[in-house]
């Protein structure tokens, strides 16, 4: 029989025979879309973006749900899920649409008696994706390898394009006309422009963590909204919304938690990083994880509770404070 | 006139536009096309309740404008109103309720809002009310006292009744007839008696006993006149003027510091109106660098090779033919713009040498040249992005940006370990950067070892922090010099004498300038001279200027320099190098100036000098408007924090919104030093000691029972968590931090209505001093009562008066002359207040002075 335990951090003289199996979380509906809530600003930002057609970048804190919103779209609309592009210091303009495997290339220029076909060594990518099957599956045919089957019949997709603010500076400047057209060019194919079926022009959702400020000709051809972070109404709804298990109402363990969660937030805390929605999340599965009575205030459990205080502090210092923190305010 | 909603969505673009949103062609096209869409359409927008929410996203660009478009839009469509134009469309019951329902909210909003401001307006009204009753009942006294004195003197056995007098100026007149002039009470029993220096013979007759034979209306109307003219005879019309001149001055101080007083209390809830926006843009201006600046400084955007991961087909082939077949990768550099990190030493939120620097790259950014900037304080090890919520290591922070060049503007004092005399080891992280600049703040003639060993050890070329230092920047990256010339080897050498170097004087003591507690006069006055000597004259000029507001914001700075240097001088670099003369200066580092200081450097300013300060500063007060907006510009003082104020409001009212030393500077009065009567009201309502004292029916007891539970408050707040030391300054960074963030948290447990300590007012230890006296803002928001304490005592000194001159009201026959006449009024009028201060002020001071502090009855120390 295989046995179910939590690391001890004492082990056992002799090894168990077979590998244990852990007591993991389900967070899967903490992740899920379809409990994702948005402020109001959010809701009307997205509806001017679809109705004006153009993409929405979004800023805020990390952990107010930026990235979650392409997937909360994508659900409400009834949409396949996103196209994610992962934005990196090395991106290139072209990265965001294919990558051509050159290397790849090379190798098969190896073989001469076969005639190459280049459309082997390209690897569409996010927009690049989503462009493609606003097309009739026929026209796609001339991109992509033959007998490869990218999409049955036209269709809309979400983007999302992550973290922008990571990428050269001169990435923003060189998508300006493809972002706002939604055309590409594959020079290695020699073909024309790519361009989406008007009717069916992917949503595309940007963020960032203003780390770096984009340019303005980026700016304007984006709707923008910057999310506040929820106050404590709306992050117990969050809460709520997210992690089964859970009792609303003075004196609960939800109460506590948002109570101190709130106080670490303050800038007498300081933090060197401010725990946002993500780490709120975490902890309380993490607290559900290990048991703590949801009816009961937090602080007569504080024993239970203290062993999860990890998933809100992300340096050194912060563990140590957010420990103390807690301390003082169990003693309250 | 009401507008349309078109109109108003017009001119809401017109002010954003005004409100530098960089609002294109496209996006008014967008704003128009989206507002049609809504307005016709059917669906969730048909109430347009979140026409901002709306549209916001279109026309912003950053969270920062995300806030402003949002008060901005208010103010065109207030309580987020339907606009009109749906007022007229035929529409579903819910739609008419909605839009019913939030007319009536509107009407009940505006309601409620003009009854207030009729509340506020009454309050005023009394008041003013007040004060003239109180004029004028004094002078009524006067007047009666003087009369009946004058009779009792006189040995007159008249006794006056209203309604028997009868008025007669000439004996000549005939029974009934109403004396033609002004009309003077005249005594059968001294007939020919004379009042020095009356001008005209007196009347002689009255009739008592029956009724004047006149008609009531001349009566009613004699009657006004007829108190001013007893006073007028009685004194005669010299010995008046000269009691009118105070009582005059008095009424006009009150007047107009009433009517200053009113405009500067509605600066802290204010958003900068579109002529204070265009005026402080002067002085912003005035550092926009000319056409030259951003042809210079193309170089820095020229593209250059960076490594990259794809492969050079061209190369790659020509390798791999020259390996005989066997592939051989080449990879291509990508050619791409250069990116710079810019780390700027911000030593506090209003340092004017970070401001000054940002604005050195805002103009790098206008020409083009991608920037990111981080700041940190002294210690670039954690450096913050913007509002400080993103902290990051050095370490990581060269890792994200290697391929960038690195621009840091600070003057690197904090790079040297004072220990070694060498650059700290972690120093070394800089050398991470390919390409690295410090743009140094310090005037060339007191660039010394550091500047030397930055630029030896580290490799770390040194520039001034100037527009020819950004040029020299380009043209070293252009030409891609590996051994840069030293700047320094060009520099003129310092011819100045030491007691001219400023940079050495303030870095060996620039703290204890900063401290509130004034230094002893001779050191004030060696400062002083030092500054005076060390600034060039324009730069000391704007200097003295700065003192008089009592905050320091970096736009006041500029458009305070703007307008005080002369055309001449204000031109190109001039107004550049004045301008960092000042911010080198701890005072505008740490965008705080004592008390002390502002009146010791307004007192180095010519009457002209004052004049135009004081012009300035009236045209700047007076563009403030007053919406609810709390991103303010000319906010005065630093009560932002909501706390703060709530508490600061108990203590204080509205008055700890004005600063006295600029009141007293804009109704050209001189700021007194200390006020020992707010000093003995602090320490009665401390429960410190009890006083006796008939000064005591001078405060209100509303006074005294804010003060009374304030101070209470404070008291048992130390009683209960007694620190062991509380240090206050102006900045977040001090010696002491941990303590007062300790201590801060003892305030945010017990729930008070307190602010952290670093911001704490009311309670402050000298670090200096080993007699831990308590410095009292606590006393100092009092101390702004003392013009009404001297409206008291000024009412107090006329009613002394009046009684005085009753009793002497014999004297006037003795007297003969008119020098006499004047020496005598003049002492009547200021004999008693001199008298009353000797006698009872000055003891009653003394006492207070010797009272324990609050430390030393608390702290035990």
């Amino acid at each position: 029989m295989i046995e179910v335990r939590p690391y001890t951090g004492r082990p056992s003289p002799r090894q168990p025979h077979l590998p244990v199996a852990l007591s993991m979380l389900d967070l899967e509906k903490a992740a899920a879309p379809k409990g994702y809530i948005p402020d109001e600003g959010l809701v009307d930002a997205v509806n001017v973006a679809l109705l004006l057609q153009q993409p929405l970048l979004l800023t805020g804190e990390p952990g107010t749900g930026k990235t979650q919103l392409a997937y909360s779209i994508a659900w409400e609309l009834g949409l396949s899920e996103p196209f994610v592009f992962e934005t990196k210091s090395t991106s290139l303009s072209h990265d965001l649409f294919y990558t051509f495997d050159n290397v790849r290339r090379f190798q098969a220029a190896h073989k001469p008696s076969q005639d190459i076909d280049p459309r082997l060594f390209i690897q569409f990518n996010a927009l690049g994706l989503a462009i493609l099957r606003t097309l009739d599956p026929a026209e796609t045919a001339k991109y992509i390898p033959a007998g490869a089957e990218m999409h049955q019949h036209p269709q809309r997709s979400v983007v999302l394009i992550d973290e922008i603010d990571k990428a050269p500076r001169d990435f923003p400047n060189d998508i300006l006309n493809e972002i706002e057209k939604l055309y590409f060019r594959i020079p290695e194919l020699s073909t024309g422009t790519i361009q989406a079926t008007q009717t069916l022009r992917p949503i595309v959702v940007i963020t960032s963590n203003s780390e770096k400020s984009l340019p303005d000709a980026f700016l304007r051809r984006c709707i923008f909204y910057h999310i506040p972070f929820p106050d404590e109404t709306r992050l117990e709804e969050i809460v709520l919304s997210r992690i089964s298990g859970l009792t609303a109402g003075p004196n609960t363990a939800l109460s506590g938690i948002l109570d101190f969660f709130e106080r670490l937030r303050q800038p007498l805390a300081d933090l060197r990083k401010k725990p946002g929605t993500a780490e709120l999340l975490n902890w309380v599965a993490v607290m559900v994880g290990v048991g703590i009575d949801p009816a009961q205030p937090l602080k007569s459990q504080a024993e239970k509770a203290v062993r999860t205080l990890s998933a809100l502090a992300k340096h050194p210092e912060d563990q140590a404070r957010v420990l103390g923190m807690f301390k003082a305010w169990i003693h309250e | 006139m009401q507008l349309s909603a078109e109109e108003r969505l017009i001119r809401l673009l017109n002010d954003l536009a005004a409100s530098n949103f960089q609002i294109t062609a496209d996006q008014r096209v967008r704003t128009f096309g989206l507002f049609m869409h809504l307005t016709l359409e059917d669906g969730n927008y048909r109430r347009l309740n979140r026409l901002g929410n709306l549209l916001g996203p279109v026309l912003c660009r950053s969270a920062e404008e995300q806030v402003r478009f949002r008060s901005i839009f208010k103010y065109w469509f207030p309580d987020e109103q339907p606009p009109e134009v749906m007022d007229n469309r035929e529409d579903d019951g819910e739609t008419v309720n909605v839009l019913r329902a939030l007319a009536e909210e509107r009407k009940a909003a505006v309601s409620e809002a003009k009854q207030r401001l009729f509340k506020a307006q009454q309050v005023a009204f009394h008041r003013h009310v007040r004060l003239i009753l109180t004029f004028v009942l004094l002078m009524f006294l006067l007047s009666i006292a003087t009369h009946f004195t004058l009779r009792y003197f006189a040995g007159s056995d008249v006794s006056v009744n209203t309604s028997d007098v009868r008025v007669n100026t000439n004996a000549q007149q005939q029974p009934g007839q109403v004396a033609p002039t002004a009309p003077t009470i005249a005594s059968t029993a001294t007939p020919t008696a004379t009042i020095w220096p009356s001008p005209q013979p007196l009347p002689t007759t009255v009739s008592l006993g029956k009724p004047a034979e006149t008609d009531n209306t001349e009566r009613e109307a004699s009657f006004v006149f007829r108190w001013w003219s007893a006073i007028n005879r009685t004194l005669g019309p010299a010995t008046t003027l000269v009691l009118m001149i105070p009582i005059t001055l008095l009424a006009m101080a009150v007047a107009s510091s009433k009517k200053l007083l009113s405009a500067y209390a509605r600066q802290t809830q204010v958003l900068p109106t579109k002529e204070l926006r265009n005026l402080l843009s002067q002085g912003i201006n005035c550092l926009e660098p000319g056409e030259r600046f951003y042809h210079d400084v193309q170089p820095l955007r020229r593209r250059i090779d960076l490594p990259s991961n794809d492969l050079d087909v061209e190369r790659t082939i020509d390798a791999t033919i020259a390996q005989a077949g066997a592939f051989s990768p080449v990879y291509a550099n990508r050619r791409a713009s250069p990116e710079y990190v810019a780390l700027i030493d911000k030593r506090s939120y209003g340092d004017h040498l970070a401001s000054y620097s940002r604005s050195l790259i805002h103009a790098l950014e206008q020409a083009g040249v991608n920037v990111v900037v981080y700041y940190f304080d002294r210690d670039p090890r954690r450096v913050t992005l913007g509002s400080g919520h993103h902290v990051l290591d050095l370490d990581d922070l060269a890792y994200l940006s290697e391929t960038h060049r690195l621009f840091i503007f600070s003057d690197g004092e904090g790079f040297i370990d004072p220990t070694t005399g060498a650059p700290f080891k972690w120093m070394n992280k800089i050398q991470d950067w390919r390409r690295a600049l410090l743009f140094t703040w310090k005037a060339m003639q007191d660039w010394n070892r550091s500047e030397l060993l930055l630029e030896t050890r580290l490799g770390l070329r040194v520039l001034p922090a100037t527009e020819e230092g950004l040029i020299i920047a380009a043209f070293l990256f252009d030409s891609e010099l590996s051994d840069l010339p030293t700047s320094r080897a060009s520099s003129p050498r310092s011819f100045l004498p030491d007691r001219k170097r400023l940079h050495g004087f303030f870095a060996t003591s620039g703290w204890r300038w900063l401290d509130d507690i004034a230094p002893p006069k001779e050191e004030i006055s060696g400062l002083i001279a030092r500054l005076r000597a060390g600034l060039s004259p324009s730069a000391f000029e704007w200097l003295t200027a700065l003192a008089v507001y009592p905050a320091m914001y970096w736009s006041l700075t500029l458009y305070l320099g703007s307008r005080l240097l002369s055309s001449a001088t204000k031109g190109g670099n001039t107004f550049q190098s004045a301008l960092l003369e000042i911010a080198r200066l701890p005072w505008l580092q740490f965008s705080h100036m004592p008390q002390w200081l502002r009146e010791h450097l307004m007192l180095e300013m010519s009457p002209e000098q004052r004049d135009r300060v004081r012009t300035i500063l009236e045209q700047l007060l007076l563009t403030v408007g007053s919406t609810e907006v709390k991103d303010v510009t000319m906010e005065m003082g630093i009560h932002t924090d909501e706390a703060k104020r709530r508490l600061l409001e108990r203590l204080d009212h509205d008055e700890h919104r004005r600063d006295q030393i600029l009141i007293d500077f804009m109704t050209r009065k001189q700021a007194e030093s200390s006020d020992f009567l707010l000093r003995s009201k602090v320490a009665r309502a401390l429960g410190l000691h009890t006083v006796d004292s008939p000064l005591r029916s001078f405060f209100s007891r509303k006074d005294l029972e804010v003060m009374r539970l304030s101070a209470s408050e404070i008291a048992s707040f130390i009683e209960k968590y007694p620190p062991q030391a509380i240090f206050t300054t102006w900045s977040d960074y001090y010696p002491a931090r941990d303590q007062v963030l300790e201590l801060t948290k003892w305030i945010d447990r017990n729930g008070m209505a307190a602010v952290p300590p670093f911001k704490l007012c009311f309670i402050k230890l000298d670090p200096r001093d080993s007699t831990r006296m308590v410095v009292d803002d606590f006393s100092l928001s009092l101390w702004k009562r003392r013009k009404r304490l001297t409206l008291r005592f000024g009412l107090l000194g006329l009613a002394i008066m009046a009684i005085a001159l009753s009793l002497y009201g014999d004297f006037w026959n003795t007297v003969s002359t008119v020098g006499t006449g004047i020496l005598t009024v003049t002492a009547i009028i200021y004999v008693p207040p001199i008298l009353f201060w000797l006698l009872l002020i000055r003891p009653y001071s003394r006492m207070i002075k010797n009272f324990p502090t609050v430390s030393e009855r608390l702290l035990g120390l």
